[in-house]
């Protein structure tokens, strides 16, 4: 049990370390105050800085978080965003990255179980190129593709088709990571013994290999998981979806370094929350990480 | 968890009911008296809610709006004084009444905000604006501040005193939002920061409007501004049978607001790309021809351009017929600031004085030019607009390389800060820039302002010969702006813009840009205008026609 | 190199080629592939055509991958090399960093570091680097991280081989482990990491186009599949991004074929 709390405990100090890491960066940099221009000053933007940086004071990387958390607005009053907007935008992420997480698992096992059979056909080639146009193709083409159809329409439509194409590419990934180990499994004698003693194919794909695959599958749901974020950002922006995605855009062009830092941070927080629950279903569902920590 | 049955209040994200229209680009602020430079963004916003002094005719006169009439003198200093007399009938959409005092701290704010340079012309304005720069304590500028010309004589009667007679102004506070009222009940007593929020933050009804229209809600990440119907308003939309004001109104951005045009998802579109017009043109395309004039300006304090006779040649050496072929269905090229349409213009003996395409004159006074051996820093706006920037900027940098100047192209999509940019030295830090410029009213005042010493024009051409031009521009429109009659106002005019675009060079105008949208027949009185506004005061729907939209 | 797997050379010649290729064509004939471009004029950029820009800003997109992928496998290695050979918990501090950079979307930190970089540049911080070598600066500093994972499990790896063993019951430093042993059966796999790098680094040039955010000159394949991809919605704008992202397949077709033959997948040695 020590050794699973020590790999959580790990994970947790992800997030201040990516919060001070952003905030630092973001306070290193240079305040464009224009102060010669004479009819338009910018010196809101400068302001904001200051005020939600709290630039130069001790402690002060803890002032946007002190902010967010009395409800206050962080960023200008045009661009910025407060507490309850933040998480109201997260989770509408969070929404479509539930649903994006399914079908990626989906297309890795669709694609994994294809790619066993296509390995003694004709087809093998398919195995890299499917990986190559599924990575070769940027998240926002295919939303584009499938945008006219769905935006604006509701009843989760486009929340769907951005699932759909933010799941793509994580999922084949995934995929050729799963038929790796799917195939070394397959190869092992304990197949050939179940596959001589008359169990049909599927039931031993199902009863036997899986099993020994889930692990394998596991380890890659993190960085999925990163990749999947990183697409909703192009798929939010094409599909016309108010979220998180798109707030953190909106917030890098409009320079609200403020709501970068915490947006950024949330973000870290959120694969962590991912990988501890990873961490945790692996103790259900393999054996061996409990005998390793046992 | 429970941030995903948060989501699922009404499942996933709902198209909005009503009229949806697709903008360019999001307000910058709801702000209307503290404003933003990118004030273009916030105009379909503001002409919806609200309403200035004055409204201008549909011929481009002045006629009457929040004031139902109003006298104009001249006092003993020289000073022109207006006595603004309100509607008594006017509410806002809490129903609270509209008074004079509104405008004295809308104007108020507006002297502190970040477009305050547009209220120069009220009496006492400068000091304020003079002790702004200086950074003087907020005491001073308030205590200037009560010195500025305009007070609330009584409830429902304003004066406002100018610094000298502006010939311009009624046409002005018509349309320019800084000048409308602000709900003073509502904002007295907040902190600056509470008012800032007050505006920008839409909830419970709250910022107040006029017009027809109220601001309901605005969601930054999602790009949607929703307006719903103020059936307080005075100023109804003018609704003839069978016809309806739209209760809600989306304004919203999207990356592909032409494809939801032709699906019948939205109602109103923009046709801004230049890819979109060059691929396909459909039927129901209209053009508005603008009061506008796109630009190429000068960075004035940097060698080899801090010279004049420099500027005339590069701005000769541009075949504007070239730059804007085939990039538009129909272009304006020009070579003069002033379009001809304008009241006031310059005739065609006048235009043909100023710099023009001449290519041998140009290479000739080009020819041994110190300087112009480094590349020239070109800054244009990025992003897809109504003005194929990036085409013009490409061939503005081949034209000049045929007359061996060497430009190199920056599409910076932080724009007006780019060019206000100054180096350590002193001096800004770019070359040239590309600049779209559109007037607010019929009035060549309109196109001045930008290039007068307080203006955002970043050319430093205030510098120029010790200051002597400028100072001679701005009087020759001190001299237009009071000149008794149209006549004599229209030759100062043409003289200013003699010093600006040919003795000095300071820009070489390029072409008149024209607007492109597209709009469902069932929507009355949904336009654009020659200011490049788009108009939602006057719009309706009628009843019976059934709405094209194909339903999920 | 007779053992350079079959899929590993067509791979490379597949870059090299398209590289090559495009170089010249956009180089040095500029005129012969827009006189010959079949897919006709850009229509935000009405004097140059779609070959133009697409094939001949295919080679800046493939330097950008390079230098930045270079870069990022080397600061990927250096991190791997100085945490096995500190060890305890300097390696373990250094893990942690790692997990945290690995751990945040290329795009996100990209974007910041773009914000960054120009913010730094326009108060003329800059330290002279252009947009293109901001843009590989930025990319480097997200991608280093899975490098230094992957390199520094394969050096765990090999220092558990008898050989190492060997060498190090005989006396051999740390340093001299890694110069004599470690690097030689390394460095094929170094080679499939930094080119798995490519293509990583130029979708991401190109998603952050999109965004609006990077200034990359002179034009990138990345950068034009990132700023006219509008066309798409367009009847008929397929043939401006369509090529572009057959292009972008191919390179990324390259590059994963030659890595994978070099890395020698697990599959193969089972």
């Amino acid at each position: 049990m020590r050794a699973v709390a020590q790999r959580l405990l790990r994970q947790v100090v992800l997030v201040p370390v990516v919060a001070i890491a952003s905030y630092f960066l973001m306070t290193a940099l240079p305040l464009t105050t224009e102060t010669d221009a004479k009819r338009q000053v910018s010196r809101e933007l400068a302001a904001s800085y200051r005020r939600d940086l709290g630039i130069g004071e001790p402690l002060g990387f803890l002032r946007p978080w002190e902010k967010l958390f009395r409800g206050e607005r962080l960023g200008t009053s045009a661009q910025g965003i407060t507490g309850d907007e933040l998480l109201t935008k997260l989770s509408g992420s969070v929404g479509v990255g539930l649903m994006a997480l399914p079908l990626a698992l989906t297309w890795a096992l669709g694609f994994a179980l294809l790619r066993t059979r296509w390995r003694k056909g004709r087809w093998t080639a398919m195995g890299d190129v499917v990986p190559a146009v599924a990575f070769g193709t940027p998240v926002f083409i295919p939303a584009l593709l499938l945008a006219p159809a769905v935006v604006e329409r509701g009843h989760l439509l486009p929340e769907l088709c951005a699932a759909l194409v933010t799941s793509i590419w994580p999922g084949i990934f995934l995929g050729t990571l799963v038929g790796d180990s799917l195939e070394a499994e397959l190869s092992r004698d304990y197949v050939r013994t179940a596959l001589g003693k008359g169990l049909s194919r599927a039931t031993v794909l199902r009863r036997h290999v899986l099993p020994n695959v889930w692990p394998a599958m596991l380890d890659a749901v993190g960085p999925v998981a990163t990749s999947l974020l990183a697409g909703s950002f192009a798929a939010e922006r094409v599909l016309g979806l108010p979220y998180f995605g798109q707030l953190y855009v909106l917030a890098v062009l409009n320079k609200q370094v403020a709501v970068v830092v915490v947006a950024t941070t949330t973000f870290a927080t959120l694969l962590v929350i991912v990988s501890l629950v990873v961490e945790v279903l692996r103790y259900a569902v393999d054996p061996r990480s409990r005998e390793a920590t046992a | 968890m429970a941030v995903v049955a948060a989501s699922c209040g009404p499942c996933g994200f709902q198209p909005e009911p009503g009229v949806k229209v697709v903008v360019p680009a999001m307000p910058t602020t709801l702000d209307w008296s503290h404003s933003d430079p990118d004030s273009w963004a916030n105009y379909p916003v503001m002409l919806a809610t609200q309403r200035g002094l004055t409204q201008l005719q549909p011929d481009h006169t002045v006629g009457p709006g929040l004031a139902e009439r109003w006298e104009r003198v001249t006092d003993a200093q020289g000073r022109d004084v207006y006595t603004f007399h309100l509607r008594q009938d006017v509410r806002w959409s809490n129903g609270a009444p509209l008074v004079a005092r509104d405008f004295v701290v809308g104007w108020r704010r507006a002297l502190q905000g970040r477009e305050r340079g547009e209220m120069a012309d009220l009496d006492g304005a400068s000091e304020v604006l003079a002790l702004q720069e200086r950074g003087a304590s907020e005491a001073e500028v308030r205590a200037a501040m009560e010195r500025v010309g305009v007070a609330a004589v009584d409830g429902h009667t304003l004066r406002v005193t100018l610094a000298r007679p502006r010939s311009y102004f009624l046409a002005r506070v018509a349309n320019v939002y800084l000048f409308y009222p602000a709900p003073s009940a509502d904002l007295e007593g907040k902190s600056d920061e509470e008012v800032r929020d007050y505006f920008d933050r839409p909830r419970d009804g709250r910022p107040l409007a006029l017009g027809p229209y109220r601001v309901d809600q605005w969601d930054r990440a999602g790009e949607r501004v929703r307006l719903v119907y103020n059936p307080g308003s005075a100023f109804p939309p003018p609704l003839a049978a069978g016809e309806a004001p739209a209760p809600v109104i989306t304004l919203m951005k999207s990356e592909i607001g032409p494809a939801l045009y032709e699906r019948g998802r939205v109602e109103f579109v923009f046709v801004d790309s230049a890819a979109a017009l060059r691929i396909h043109r459909p039927a129901d395309l209209r053009r508005e021809p603008l009061l506008s004039t796109y630009f190429l300006a000068f960075n004035t304090e940097k060698a080899p351009l801090d010279r004049p006779e420099v500027r005339r040649a590069l701005s000769r050496a541009l075949d504007r017929e070239a730059l804007v072929a085939g990039l538009l269905p129909e272009a304006r090229p020009s070579h003069v600031l002033l379009p001809p349409e304008l009241p006031q213009a310059a005739s065609a003996e006048e235009a043909a004085r100023l710099p023009h395409y001449a290519p041998e004159q140009a290479r000739a006074e080009l020819t041994g030019v110190t300087g112009l051996g480094r590349p020239l820093r070109l800054i244009y706006r990025s992003g897809d607009g109504f003005v194929p920037e990036v085409a013009i900027a490409e061939r503005v940098a081949a034209q000049l390389a045929r007359v061996g100047v060497q430009v190199v192209l920056e599409a910076r999509s932080d724009f007006s800060a780019e060019i206000s940019r100054r180096s350590a030295q002193g001096p800004r830090t770019y070359d040239l820039y590309l600049r779209r410029l559109g007037a607010d009213y019929a009035h060549p005042n309109t196109f001045f302002t930008l290039f007068e010493r307080e203006g955002n024009h970043q050319t430093g051409w205030e510098t120029q010969a010790g200051g002597e031009p400028m100072a001679r521009f701005e009087r020759l429109l001190e001299a237009g702006d009071g000149a008794p009659d149209e006549v004599s106002a229209r030759a100062r005019y043409v003289e200013a813009q003699e010093v600006l675009v040919g003795e000095q060079a300071v820009i070489a105008p390029l072409y008149h840009p024209d607007r492109y949208y597209r709009a469902r027949e069932r929507l009355r009185g949904l336009d654009v205008d020659p200011f490049n506004f788009l108009a939602l005061r006057a719009l309706r729907v009628t009843m019976d026609a059934p709405r094209a939209e194909d339903s999920p | 190199m007779n053992r350079v797997p079959l899929r590993a050379r067509v791979g490379l010649a597949l870059l090299v080629g398209l590289g090559l290729l495009s170089l010249i064509a956009g180089r040095l004939f500029p005129e012969a592939l827009a006189q010959t471009c079949p897919l006709g004029m850009d229509p935000t950029r009405p004097d140059r055509t779609v070959c133009e820009l697409a094939f001949g800003g295919l080679w800046v997109s493939l330097a950008v991958g390079l230098a930045a992928g270079a870069l990022s496998t080397l600061i990927g290695l250096t991190v791997a090399a100085v945490a096995r050979l500190s060890g305890g918990a300097v390696e373990q501090t250094l893990l942690r960093g790692v997990d945290a950079v690995f751990a945040l979307p290329d795009v996100l930190v990209v974007m910041v570091l773009q914000l960054a970089g120009q913010s730094l540049a326009d108060a003329g911080q800059g330290g002279g680097l252009g947009p293109f070598g901001l843009m590989v600066a930025s990319l480097a500093l997200v991608g280093w991280a899975g490098p230094a994972r992957m390199f520094r499990n394969r050096l765990a790896t090999l220092e558990s081989q008898e050989y190492v063993a060997a060498s190090r019951a005989l006396g051999g430093g740390g340093l001299h482990l890694l110069r004599v042993h470690l690097w030689p059966a390394l460095r094929p796999f170094a080679l499939a990491v930094f080119l798995s790098r490519l293509p990583a680094a130029i979708l991401t040039e190109s998603t952050v186009s999109f965004f609006g955010i990077a200034r990359m000159e002179p034009m990138s394949l990345g950068r034009y599949l990132g700023t006219s991809y509008a066309a798409l919605i367009y009847e008929g704008g397929g043939r401006v991004v369509l090529p572009a992202w057959a292009l972008l397949v191919l390179l990324v077709l390259g590059a994963s074929f030659a890595s994978q033959a070099l890395s020698g997948a697990p599959r193969r040695a089972a």
